[in-house]
């Protein structure tokens, strides 16, 4: 009986000296759905992020993982319950190969480094990874270096690295950013099948048009606050969505 | 006598204070430590040594410093840093500027040897104090103290107050921002070499006066607690730099006075390591969060 | 002669090594000149004092500090490049300053009586080390290290526990600088606390990056080439320094990445 939402954020707030970059946000994200997270730049999505897998301590509030809270929780163990997530500055391990990106964080032996000195079958971890980088559209570069991918293929190495850990709910930062028409056409595709993988995908973005197109649900941030959340067509039919896109001048 | 050894402390910590200038200047602008700022503080001894032997007046050691490791701050910058720019060169540039010091250390230990080098003071010089409240004070301790002084008022006044200061200040801000603005990156970062070597000679020349001797193992006993000094101060700040030296001298000199000897040279690494680990930002800072 | 260039030679390649496993997760340590010293104290004291064999007494050196490098790089590694750098330098410094003010290892003036180290003992230990880091790149711990060496916070996102794995490495550094150092100490008979300042932890790194630390072979030829070339070509040993020196900072503007700068895949897709 899982009653408790995938992701639930309790009146998060964080401050950087005078700034509030989370202002007292609340949301949901519930099982099997795409959530979309909105908002002009600076309206805190990053920092919304980077407070829910650890890498800053939230100032208030509570984070809960299907009712556990991991509030505060060092950021390998956020990792290993579940939650994974992609940089809206690409951070791919450049020097390695694209296999070895995706082999270097699989999830069984991310739990107990010093056994995997030990183990000798690294067939099944390639398999594994292999099969992960074939629906990422990337079986074909698995030799080559992650520095020399090109744009649009390092943005789905992020997200094929983050699938390697095995995770319940990923969080993707602007992952069409920079990418022309036909790539974020086959990218809405990849995210589209990723769902089926995972329990969750939080999909944060300033382009309206793929998250329209992706998300179930949507979450409007401005100032760190929610401002709005419900369908597409709600959202941004809202006039406090509209009067933050409006109001400035983004895109 | 206590407030002798104070007055000690003071002097020493104003060489020091000196050196972690220079330590702190070129962090500042460039996010990099100059492992060689200590050699090039040692060599200013030698040019003190060079031009008595020469025989030349004791006051011309110093702008023969100042323009000697100033040159050197070039050649430094150029072998060292030039091409190590980008922040993740970071550890490159410190490892090719620490091997270039054990350069410089090695020629003057050809030309010199490894024992420390006697620099002829005249007997007027050594000998004349002057007596303050009834305590005698060398008068070359206060000379020294004067002339630190001033160099580090003149600098005061040269990065606040200077158009060639307003662009350092620029940038070590932002680097980026700096060159859209116009400012000519490299030429700042020469300018910073120059400045931060021309003082580390000047205080290399006093450390051989005071001491009366040059030696060409300074860098690495001297030199680099000035390192830790920058640190303890907060790397990239300037009056952190100047308070830390000081601090640091009298510690030492009083650690000396009650008998804990080299057991005080302990206090300054500790003092770093804490510093570093727990208020990245030094220890006058006022915010403890790390400068980027 | 020849057989003290050798030994050194030996001692050096585990000196590089002890360098490169801490690197291998990132960190560079100037720290190992300390734990050098604290490895030859420790296993002196041991034979001397306590009249121990050489072999346990280098175990237990070594196990000492390798705990000791883990405690302390719990807090150190908090920071790192630059930063990383100046709190081992500190160690070290902490740590020779100490020696000298330790009476029982005899103070400025040194420890002595140890003997019985001798070639194979040094070869014996570069060989078993080395075959350890080999089957170490074969293994999937050194793609995690990888990982960590190219964004530490990014493998933390993924679920490596990096500051573990780092500590673990810096540990595993420290016992071997250990093991280098207790067998210097057993082959010098003689060892004062100036013969381990910070000048040795200097030169180390300098081998390693010298040959490249991209792989286990870089940091040995560097060793190897720096402690051998200078006695090798006449006249050359007395510029040691200059050259070296020079060496390296030619090296690191032309070939940053080493002599040995590959870095070999250690897993390939299906298609050769």
């Amino acid at each position: 009986m899982t009653t408790a939402p995938l992701l639930e954020v309790r009146s998060l707030v964080k401050r950087f000296g005078g700034l509030q970059a989370l202002d007292n946000l609340s949301f949901e994200v519930e099982q099997g759905e795409i959530l979309g997270i909105i908002g002009p730049n600076g309206a805190g999505k990053t920092a919304l992020i980077n407070c829910v897998t650890g890498f800053y301590a939230p100032n208030d509030g509570q984070v809960l993982l299907r009712g556990e809270n991991i509030t505060g929780l060092p950021v390998h163990r956020i990792g290993r319950m579940g939650i994974a997530r992609t940089f809206q500055n690409i951070r791919l391990f450049r020097r390695m190969s694209v296999l070895e990106n995706v082999a270097a964080v699989a999830r069984d032996w991310v739990r107990h480094p010093l056994r995997s000195l030990l183990a000798r079958s690294p067939g099944t971890i390639r398999d594994q990874s292999m099969a992960i980088l074939e629906r990422m559209r990337l079986a074909a570069k698995a030799d080559d270096l992650a520095g020399s991918l090109a744009y649009g293929e390092a943005r789905r190495l992020e997200i094929a690295r983050a699938l390697a850990t095995c995770p319940r709910l990923l969080f993707l930062d602007e992952p069409a950013a920079g990418m022309n028409e036909e790539e974020t056409e086959a990218l809405i595709g990849d995210i589209r099948g990723i769902g089926e993988l995972v329990e969750g995908v939080v999909v944060v973005e300033h382009d309206i048009d793929l998250i329209r197109t992706l998300s179930t649900r949507l979450v409007a941030m401005n100032y760190g606050r929610r401002i709005a959340q419900g369908s597409a067509a709600d959202v941004f039919a809202d006039p406090q969505v509209i009067e933050a896109y409006l109001g400035r001048d983004d895109a | 006598m206590l407030a002798e050894q104070i007055i000690n402390g003071i002097v020493l910590g104003s060489m020091y204070a000196l050196v972690a200038i220079g330590y702190t200047l070129v962090f500042g602008v460039l996010d990099k430590l100059n492992f060689a700022h200590g050699e090039t503080f040692m060599l200013g001894g030698f040019v003190a040594v060079a031009a008595s032997a020469l025989g030349a007046p004791l006051w011309v050691a110093f702008p023969c410093a100042l323009l000697i490791c100033g040159a050197l701050g070039l050649v430094v910058e150029l072998l060292s840093f030039r091409k190590f720019r980008s922040a993740d060169a970071q550890v490159t540039a410190a490892l090719s500027s620490l091997a270039l010091g054990l350069i410089f250390i090695d020629l003057v230990q050809k030309y010199y040897g490894s024992e420390p080098v006697p620099l002829e003071l005249p007997l007027a010089v050594r000998t004349a104090t002057l007596s303050v409240a009834g305590i005698e004070i060398a008068q070359i301790k206060l000379a020294i103290l004067a002339i630190a002084v001033l160099l580090m008022a003149g600098l005061h006044v040269l990065v606040n107050h200077t158009r060639v200061g307003r662009n350092i200040r620029a940038v070590a801000e932002s680097p980026l921002a700096a060159s859209l603005l116009g400012i000519h990156v490299r030429l700042v970062t020469q300018q910073t070499f120059v400045i931060a070597s021309a003082l580390a000679g000047i205080a290399g020349v006093m450390l051989a006066m005071r001491t009366g001797y040059a030696a060409s193992d300074i860098g690495f006993t001297f030199g680099i607690k000035a390192l830790a000094i920058m640190a303890i101060g907060g790397m990239g700040d300037l009056r952190g730099a100047m308070l830390g030296g000081i601090l640091v001298g009298v510690v030492e000199a009083l650690a000396v006075q009650f008998g804990f000897g080299k057991l005080g040279e302990i206090v300054v690494w500790i003092l770093m390591i804490l510093v570093l680990l727990v208020r990245p930002g030094g220890l006058f800072s006022t915010s403890s969060e790390r400068r980027a | 002669m020849i057989q003290d260039h050798l030994f050194f030679a030996g001692i050096n390649i585990l000196l590089a090594w002890s360098v490169y496993i801490i690197l291998l997760s990132g960190s560079l340590s100037f720290a190992n000149g300390a734990f050098m010293a604290m490895g030859a104290y420790a296993a002196g004291v041991l034979t001397v004092k306590f009249g121990l064999p050489l072999i346990p007494a280098l175990a237990l050196a070594a196990i000492g500090t390798g705990l000791a490098g883990a405690v302390l790089a719990a807090p150190a590694l908090r920071t790192r490049g630059v930063y990383l750098i100046m709190v081992t330098t500190g160690i070290t410094f902490c740590v020779q300053v100490l020696l000298e003010n330790l009476d029982y290892v005899g103070g400025v003036g040194g420890l002595g009586g140890m003997s019985g180290a001798t070639l194979w003992h040094v070869y014996g230990l570069v060989a078993l080390v080395g075959a350890g880091l080999w089957f170490l790149s074969r293994s999937h711990l050194q793609r995690m290290l990888d990982a960590i060496r190219e964004d530490e916070q990014v493998a933390a996102a993924l679920g490596i526990n990096a500051l573990y794995l780092k500590i673990l490495c810096f540990g595993a550094g420290a016992a071997l600088a250990a093991l280098a150092g207790g067998l210097f100490a057993h082959y010098m008979a003689f060892i004062r606390p100036e013969h381990f300042g910070v000048l040795v932890s200097v030169y180390v790194v300098l081998y390693a990056v010298f040959g490249g630390v991209n792989n286990l072979w870089g940091p040995m030829l560097g060793a190897v080439a720096l402690t051998l070339l200078p006695e090798l070509i006449r006249g050359l040993a007395s510029w040691r320094p200059l050259v070296f020196g020079t060496v390296i900072v030619i090296m690191l503007l032309v070939r940053p990445d080493g002599l040995l700068p590959w870095r070999s895949l250690t897993l390939r897709g299906r298609q050769r």
